[in-house]
């Protein structure tokens, strides 16, 4: 191994915890999520001449990531019927359970978002990209990551108020404490 | 001025409740973060050892099938 090559082998392990955040938060299923760094880490590796030295090499490698996620999302879609992938990648979703919102509530919300929406979401909300660094890494346009964002926020928003909106709504949530009760006079 | 597209929906229904917004934000951080925080693991660093002594490797993932086309060799320095 060259210098070059180890100075960037330390530079992917430096990277492996978020692009390994990211593909777990991406999809759902750690042992699918490993595999898909694993391949991306093969791939960035095969291809270090066309990385551009003095460019950012997170995005480069998310880039890669975005792309074998699509790539196994593709190739599931046309064996399974299978609109969003879900199936494959392992994240069937329980029936809604009522009560609180809890990290899986919330894990489960996102796993419903389409993939593109999902994934602009965590890049910009979670992995702390520019929505110009999101949309390279994306290929689309800047305008395009923040309506996929917002449309994100606002679905698992509505997915989550409607689950328990007594966790969050002061308003509901107090006035019916306060409806409940008769006499409230406790010091 | 303009709207701001994160509070308000895009068919103009009520906003969504700021809890609920930043409780989005702060779950999706923690979900993140407590993965981020986990060490490396095992295989992986294995993997990169085998790639840095020019090893064969082949993504150990869900498809053996054929190569992509821009399938290039990484010329190993020798």
């Amino acid at each position: 191994m060259t210098p070059a090559q180890a100075a960037l082998k330390n530079e992917l392990i430096g990277s492996i915890p978020s692009l390994r955040a990211f593909a777990i938060t991406l999809i759902g299923d750690r042992d699918k999520a490993d595999d898909l760094v694993q391949d991306t880490l093969v791939r960035a590796w095969s291809h270090l001449d066309t990385f551009e030295p003095g460019t950012n090499l997170r995005s480069w490698l998310f880039t890669i990531l975005k792309n074998r996620f699509y790539s196994v999302l593709r190739k599931y879609k046309r064996e399974v019927e299978d609109a969003d992938g879900k199936l494959a990648l392992g994240l069937a979703t329980p029936a809604d359970q009522p009560g609180h919102m809890d990290l899986q509530d919330f894990q489960e919300a996102l796993t419903r978002l389409p993939s593109d929406q999902r994934m602009a979401l965590i890049l910009v909300g979670a992995s702390g990209f520019s929505h110009e660094e999101a949309a390279e890494i994306c290929g689309c346009a800047i305008g395009t990551i923040k309506s996929r964002v917002n449309r994100a926020r606002n679905r698992l928003a509505a997915a989550l108020s409607v689950q328990s909106a007594e966790d969050f709504g002061p308003d509901r949530g107090m006035q019916s404490v306060i409806d409940g009760r008769s006499t409230g006079t406790d010091g | 001025m303009v709207d701001d597209p994160v509070k308000t929906s895009r068919h103009g229904k009520a906003p969504i409740d700021p809890a609920i917004q930043s409780h989005i934000g702060l779950q999706l951080r923690a979900m993140y973060e407590e993965t981020a925080a986990e060490p490396v693991p095992d295989d992986l660093l294995r993997l990169l050892d085998a790639l840095g002594r020019g090893t064969k490797v082949r993504g150990d993932g869900e498809s053996t099938q054929s190569k992509p086309p821009l399938g290039r060799k990484a010329t190993e320095g020798s």
